[in-house]
């Protein structure tokens, strides 16, 4: 059976970051704070500059 | 009077012969066997007259008794103790063991009962923290995308894929602790090794459950504004996501 996000034509990659995204919203306030920062930093985009 | 020259005179008379010369030859092969089972039904009444006879005659009987029940020493290859009290079995025993020595090399024995208490080396993780390193733990609730399942020591190895949900986890104390999982995987090794890699895992204390219902109801209202099957699957999974914090919460 295919999974309803796989037949849309996502990922598990995109899949697992709106899980994670909806978990972080849900934490305390205490704790969201610290684990937004933590995610970002696991991730870092840098656009390249093309000439 | 017919030509007797013709050939079908001489065909008809060929096969006539045939016939008559099978009927003889069945004819001949019974009375053969008759005769000879008679004469070996006399004959073996006769060997039996002699027997009788020599046993009426003879002043002492031999005949094979089984030696008295002493216990048989055992081949060396044999560790299990078979049944002692029936000798002729030990002595039939013994010969086919001989003849099978070859194939016997190998020291056979019972089968071990399943090595007591085995372990089950338990690592949990996420990309922030570690909660379990190499700890001996009973048990683990994992819950997967093919559905929630409880992992004990000596479980099938597998590879799953996680979904949100509640990870429980049941230490040699009999204590319990729940963490609630976004998304990872599961490994569980031959050896009884598990490995459970999570993305986001959070202590269930730490989530807020006005906050979830909250975002549960945005999710759902989201649903009818999305646009194309992407963003309407992402929405569904955040929907879902949701669903299962307030689950675990309540």
């Amino acid at each position: 059976m295919v999974a309803y996000w796989r037949q849309a034509g996502l990922s598990y990659i995109r899949y697992s970051a709106v899980c994670a995204r909806v978990v972080r919203a849900a934490l305390k306030p205490q704790f969201r704070v610290e684990a937004v920062k933590n995610a970002e930093s696991s991730v870092r985009v840098n656009k390249v500059k093309t000439a | 009077m017919p030509p007797y020259t013709s050939t079908k005179y001489r065909m008809q008379v060929c096969v006539c012969a045939r016939e008559c010369v099978a009927v003889w030859i069945s004819a001949y092969l019974i009375v053969m066997d008759v005769i000879h089972k008679r004469a070996s039904s006399k004959e073996r009444e006769k060997i039996a007259q002699r027997a009788d006879e020599r046993k009426s005659n003879a002043e002492c009987v031999y005949e094979w008794k089984p030696p008295p029940d002493t216990p048989t020493p055992l081949h060396p290859a044999r560790k299990a103790p078979c049944d002692v009290g029936d000798s002729n079995k030990m002595m039939a025993a013994r010969f086919l063991l001989r003849r099978a020595a070859p194939a016997l090399r190998q020291v056979r024995c019972y089968a071990e009962a399943a090595s007591g208490a085995p372990q089950m080396s338990f690592t949990f993780a996420s990309p922030n923290e570690v909660f379990f390193k190499g700890v001996s733990v009973k048990q683990v609730d994992v819950p997967t995308l093919t559905g929630a399942f409880g992992i004990l020591p000596a479980h099938v190895p597998t590879l799953q894929v996680l979904r949100p949900g509640v990870v429980t986890v049941f230490s040699d104390d009999g204590t319990s602790a729940k963490y609630f999982v976004s998304s990872g995987s599961i490994t569980v090794n031959a050896d009884s090794s598990v490995q459970l890699l999570a993305e986001e895992a959070v202590p269930l204390e730490n989530l807020d459950l006005a906050t979830a219902k909250a975002n549960l109801e945005k999710a759902q209202s989201e649903m009818g504004s999305a646009s194309d099957e992407a963003s309407r699957a992402e929405v569904q999974i955040s929907i879902e996501a949701n669903e299962a914090i307030v689950k675990a919460l309540e």
